[in-house]
């Protein structure tokens, strides 16, 4: 099975065009050099990563960006899919949700999130907390070795 | 309900007459049935007891007879014998007479005499001494009486007969004592009985005592008794007090006393029974009515879960709705006035300072639009529901052309078929066919040869109704989210939409007792149905 190039990649699902707008100038703000794919809904990234009948190349990001409410497949359903499958099980998956909610939060961990951020509306730097995150999960943390880096 | 199935079972007025009359009728049939078997026992008893008193009496009858004959033929023979022997000593015929005295105890005595005044030649009684004849003047042939030496005194029957064809040798006088005849026979044959003997209107003998009871005069019998000579007696047998206490069982009378005792017995039995009936009915009446009271609570309790269950279930939609969904366009708003702040400090807008202007009144306006969904959401499941018979293909035109006026957008062909009419309330039913009506448009704009169309059918208690569009459609898999609160399935910003809608519709569907669902494919169109039960059920 052959995978992108994409060491760096940056996996965002998020279906709210303000929210992602944002999101994305913060991280281009912040500097961070990695590519960003994103997908606007939970069928939309599943399709990405390969856990649907989907043609294309499957995407092995280095960190999944991931609203909850999403159209047709929400977001838990893409995090149980996620870490139900061998080949994305350890792929880190920080949930960004408007909900502060500890029913939400717990369900998350529950099925597998590393991190859950609640949306910020900072004054002065909006969308900063997500380059700060990215910042986090690809300069200072060390992911889990790839089976196939090992061989 | 409880109280007068209880109070039917208890007092049940109807019933309160045949509680009595039953074991009254009892009583009655078993007293009647009880002295009728008396009776025939005793009517039986009685007959017996005359049945044999009447084989007594013949019998009685029969020997008296053939003793008084044995006495006469006795006499006879001394007659012939004296005729045949003739003259000789005195002395002879005194011992004839003394043996023929020995023989008959009851004569009285025995005489001859042949002169004309009656003096008698001999005479004999029995052990005793000589006695002149009793009555005076000469004796004539024949056997008669009852013949008396004193008012009162014992009763005789006298025989005389002539010694000789025409008396040349005299005559034979003598008496038989009555009395001591009948007591000779009667002690022997009849020895139980008191017995009487009348000759004529005259008693000649008298011999025990008679039961005393007048009641029991019935079993008194008379025989008569046909002697020689054309005499008859009447002899009277009762049974004596001893024989009376032997045959009158008190057999029927204890019969009779149990009868009427078993029936009172019965009566109560029956009554006692009925009771414990009508007491097990009520115990019934009164089980089904706390088992109805039972199941009405159960109802009630599984009414009020699901109540609560919705009422829950709204909760925690409204707070996702308001943690997810509300606070997006908030968040939008907070950002881009933020970047305005820092990209735009000193210097005036540019083409895309306005660009986030007016993503900060559409964040707004959405806001907006979200909290009047989730305002018509809750109102739809709180209002109270106004029924009255609905005609839903006016209602769905009429609602259509609202839309259309509202939405600004007539280029489409619209059809609605005949609708079967239901109950419901007509201004809720309106906002389903409003939403439904409002998707179709949205989600076929920009189609070719758009159409919506409104049908409608019958099956079994249901009406059910659609709403289809030849719009972009939908994938199936995703079909129950369709009517989630909020939910859309595209994340595309070209059909303006909040996703309350659908959630509504399932709601006021709901609220009517009926069920909402659709089908649909991706780009082949899609139809939303409703069912509602045809009859809306008082007080929901």
């Amino acid at each position: 099975m052959t995978t992108v190039a994409d060491g760096r990649a940056i996996l965002l699902v998020e279906d709210d065009r303000d929210e992602l707008d944002v999101a994305l100038r913060a991280i281009r703000r912040a500097g961070v050099d990695a590519p960003v794919e994103v997908a606007r809904d939970g069928q939309a990234a599943l399709e990405l990563l390969g856990l649907e009948d989907g043609d294309a190349a499957p995407l092995r990001p280095r960190v999944v960006f991931l609203d909850l409410k999403l159209p047709r497949v929400d977001g838990w359903e893409v995090l149980r899919r996620l870490r139900a499958d061998p080949e994305t099980a350890e792929i880190p998956v920080v949930v960004i949700s408007s909900s502060d909610e500890l029913e939400d939060i717990r369900r998350s961990y529950a099925l597998g999130a590393n991190s859950f951020l609640v949306k910020r509306f900072d004054r002065g730097a909006p969308g900063r907390y997500v380059a700060e995150a990215a910042h986090y999960w690809l300069d200072l943390n060390c992911p889990p070795p790839r089976e196939e880096g090992m061989q | 309900m409880y109280n007068r199935a209880v109070q039917n079972a208890v007092t049940g007025r109807r019933r309160a007459w045949p509680d009595v009359w039953l074991p009254i009728l009892i009583v009655v049939l078993g007293w009647a049935a009880s002295a009728g078997t008396w009776w025939l026992l005793v009517t039986e008893r009685r007959q017996t007891i005359l049945e044999s008193t009447q084989t007594i009496a013949g019998e009685s009858s029969h020997q008296v007879v053939r003793e008084v004959e044995a006495y006469l033929l006795a006499l006879r023979d001394l007659a012939e014998l004296w005729e045949l022997v003739g003259r000789r000593p005195l002395a002879h015929w005194q011992a004839d007479v003394d043996g023929v005295i020995d023989s008959f105890p009851a004569l009285d005595f025995v005489a001859w005499t042949d002169s004309p005044d009656g003096a008698p030649r001999i005479r004999s009684a029995s052990g005793q001494a000589m006695r002149s004849l009793p009555e005076p003047g000469p004796p004539q042939p024949g056997v008669d009486g009852p013949v008396r030496d004193r008012a009162g005194g014992p009763a005789f029957l006298r025989v005389v007969l002539p010694v000789g064809p025409r008396g040349e040798r005299g005559l034979l006088v003598s008496r038989i004592d009555l009395d001591s005849l009948l007591h000779q026979v009667l002690d022997d044959v009849a020895r139980s009985y008191a017995v009487r003997a009348f000759w004529g209107d005259e008693q000649i003998f008298s011999r025990g005592e008679a039961s005393a009871d007048a009641w029991q005069a019935w079993w008194r019998v008379e025989q008569t008794a046909a002697l020689p000579h054309g005499i008859v007696w009447r002899l009277r047998h009762r049974p004596t007090p001893p024989l009376a206490a032997t045959l009158l069982t008190p057999v029927p009378h204890y019969l009779l006393a149990s009868g009427l005792v078993l029936s009172l017995l019965l009566a109560a039995l029956v009554h006692q029974l009925r009771v414990t009936v009508r007491q097990s009915r009520f115990l019934a009446a009164t089980n089904r009515a706390l088992e109805e009271r039972g199941g009405e609570l159960e109802r009630r309790v599984a009414e009020r879960t699901r109540d609560l269950e919705e009422a829950l279930n709204e909760l925690r939609a409204f707070t996702q709705a308001i943690s997810h969904d509300l606070r997006s366009p908030l968040g939008a708003v907070l950002n881009f006035t933020s970047i305005l702040e820092e990209d735009y400090p000193h210097r005036p807008l540019d083409m895309e300072g306005l660009e986030m202007l007016a993503r900060i009144r559409r964040s707004a306006s959405r806001a907006t639009a979200l909290l009047s969904g989730l305002l018509r959401h809750s109102r739809a499941g709180r209002v109270t529901l106004s029924i009255s018979p609905i005609e839903m293909r006016s209602l769905a035109t009429e609602i259509f052309a609202q839309v259309v006026a509202a939405e600004g957008d007539d280029d489409v062909e619209f059809l609605a078929e005949e609708l079967p009419p239901v109950e419901g309330d007509r201004s809720l039913l309106g906002d389903v066919f409003a939403n439904l009506l409002t998707n179709a448009l949205k989600y076929s704009r920009g189609r070719e040869k758009r159409r919506i169309t409104v049908r409608g059918s019958v099956q079994g208690d249901e009406c059910i109704y659609e709403v289809a569009d030849n719009g972009r459609g939908f994938d199936p898999r995703f079909e129950r989210k369709l009517f989630g609160m909020f939910e859309r399935l595209d994340p595309d910003d070209d059909v303006e939409g909040t996703g309350a809608g659908l959630a509504i519709v399932d709601r006021i569907v709901r609220r009517h007792g009926g069920r909402v669902w659709a089908e649909g494919r991706p780009d082949e169109g899609a139809r939303f149905c409703f069912a509602l039960p045809r009859k809306q059920e008082a007080g929901s």
